[in-house]
């Protein structure tokens, strides 16, 4: 496998007049010493076109970094290098291996936005190539590389795939175009799911369709093509959303998961509820705001970081939660019972 | 919603008013970076892959482009300023405010690009006019940089910063990659 990973990385860099060498030439030692370098992108994933760029992953030991990255180009190839601290790596690997943090008993915005890049990070490591490493590195990456990752790849995705079922359908009932957007996201986190338990973990589903064909799941493909069109009408968006939702249901046994599932609701970032003569003003950014008839019984400070309300996965939200989440007022996240 | 009114006062000098300052700024901030940050890669994306025969990245990028084009269009008539940046919301409402015109306009596009009557690149043409009726709702007087490119980056960092510090000096969330500062 690392073979075949170089001459496909030595292949394109060349059509750049470029060499493998030419990425470490790249690396600066002002953030401390590099402790692995990796190579990764979709060109090591496979999937990459002659527009694609690279990414360079530099772990060094300072933990003062943000990510922001150093863009270079090389021969026409677009070479973006981002340092990050070996903490930080060893953290988020920590954290990916606990668990889903679908299985928290709470699920906050934070908490998902932590995991989820702690998810991305991991699976840029899984599909990078070594450029060099520290010798107490080299099997630090051989043991990312392993089907440890793949479950919690494709654990993420089928939680991620009922979060966007059930947004769905609490928004058919008012928002039926929106509803469409979200069940074919359903759709995409469910396929995402099956191709990552054959090993292909990237997280961007603009490659699901390559990551399809790679593991040959020609129905799934088909299913991703259908969802991938947009529908216009009413009428259409009615036989659209049935359609989709069936090959989610297909892909998703939430017969047996609906059991052991809750959604949760928080409020959105920017959220203010104030109320004033008997009228409550939910608002975000004190800009956009939905004005409600009575008191949702919430103090200034007591709708702050905890969940506004909660149900077992089937249950409907209150009326006034729903419309605030239709409104986009309201933060949803799955968690496992 | 934005309205906007010019006259001339004291001889030759043109005033807009707005009376909504902060949209305002979130438009131009929030919306430049959906630009930058996403459309921009996105459509090197379909490029790529027309080139590649890469038939379903160029239809799911097609679609995240009328989108979030469809989005700054919404963020101007009153819109959420917070756009998914990384799929942790799940109702992020692209079409909130918006005509049906341009909703369909947007949504037969895709559906033009999936139904492959027509020649790609031809399509790609009506899909950058797209992207270019959303960038003209920001109302800036030139296009935007390119960020990915060689000094596209450097400029937009520049912008990015007296950007930063208007909008936290009006309340309003950044419109950064949060990993362009963590």
């Amino acid at each position: 496998m690392a073979q075949a990973d170089f001459e496909w990385l030595k292949t394109f860099l060349s059509k750049h007049n470029c060499v493998p060498e030419d990425l470490l030439s790249e690396v600066e030692d002002v953030y401390g010493e590099p402790r692995i370098v990796i190579a990764t992108g979709s060109i090591l994933s496979g999937f990459g076109n002659k527009f694609s760029d690279l990414d360079v992953f530099v772990v060094v030991e300072n933990s003062n970094l943000t990510a922001l990255p150093i863009t270079s180009y090389k021969g026409g190839l677009r070479v973006d290098t981002e340092y990050y601290g070996v903490d930080r790596v060893f953290n988020q690997e920590k954290m990916v291996r606990s668990g889903s943090c679908h299985r928290s008993q709470v699920l906050s915005r934070d908490l998902w936005v932590q995991y989820y890049r702690s998810l991305r990070s991991m699976t840029r490591f899984y599909d990078g190539y070594r450029l060099s490493s520290k010798p107490e590195f080299f099997d630090w990456l051989d043991q990312i590389k392993s089907c440890w990752l793949e479950s919690r790849v494709s654990e993420w995705f089928t939680y991620e795939s009922c979060r966007h079922y059930l947004a769905a359908n609490w928004l058919k009932k008012s928002n039926m175009r929106l509803a469409c957007n979200s069940i074919s996201e359903a759709l995409f986190s469910a396929l995402s799911a099956k191709v990552a338990e054959k090993g292909q973990v990237i997280l961007p589903k603009k490659w699901l369709g390559e990551k399809l064909k790679a593991c040959a799941f020609v129905e799934y493909l088909e299913m991703f093509k259908k969802a991938l069109r947009y529908p216009v009408s009413d009428v259409e968006q009615e036989c659209y959303f049935s359609d989709i939702e069936s090959f989610v249901l297909k892909l998703v046994d939430l017969d047996k998961l609906q059991h052991s599932l809750s959604w949760q609701l928080w409020c959105s970032p920017g959220v203010q509820i104030d109320n004033i003569k008997g009228e409550c003003i939910v608002s975000r950014w004190n800009m956009r705001g939905v004005l409600l008839d009575s008191d949702i019984g919430l103090g200034q400070k007591e709708y702050m970081d905890c969940v506004i309300s909660s149900g077992k996965f089937l249950e409907q939200p209150e009326d006034v939660y729903g419309q605030l989440f239709a409104n986009d007022m309201l933060w949803l996240s799955v968690v496992e019972n | 919603m934005l309205l906007k009114t010019s006259f001339t006062v004291w001889g030759n000098f043109d005033m807009n008013t707005v009376c909504d300052i902060r949209r305002h700024i979130a438009l131009r901030t929030q919306g430049a970076f959906r630009l930058l940050v996403g459309i921009q890669g996105f459509l090197e994306d379909v490029e790529g892959g027309i080139s590649a025969r890469q038939e379903e990245l160029v239809l799911y990028q097609v679609r995240q482009i009328v989108l979030k084009s469809l989005s700054i269009h919404s963020l101007a008539l009153g819109g959420e300023l917070m756009d998914q940046k990384e799929q942790d919301q799940v109702n992020f409402d692209y079409f909130l405010g918006l005509d049906k015109d341009i909703v369909e306009k947007g949504l037969k596009l895709i559906n033009r690009f999936a139904d492959c009557y027509e020649p790609k690149e031809k399509l790609l043409e009506e899909l950058r006019a797209f992207v270019d009726q959303a960038e003209d709702v920001l109302g800036f007087s030139e296009k935007l940089y390119v960020l990915r490119s060689p000094q596209g980056f450097a400029s937009v960092l520049r912008l990015a910063k007296s950007w930063e510090e208007l909008a936290k000096s009006k309340n309003l969330p950044s419109a950064l990659p949060d990993e362009w500062v963590l």
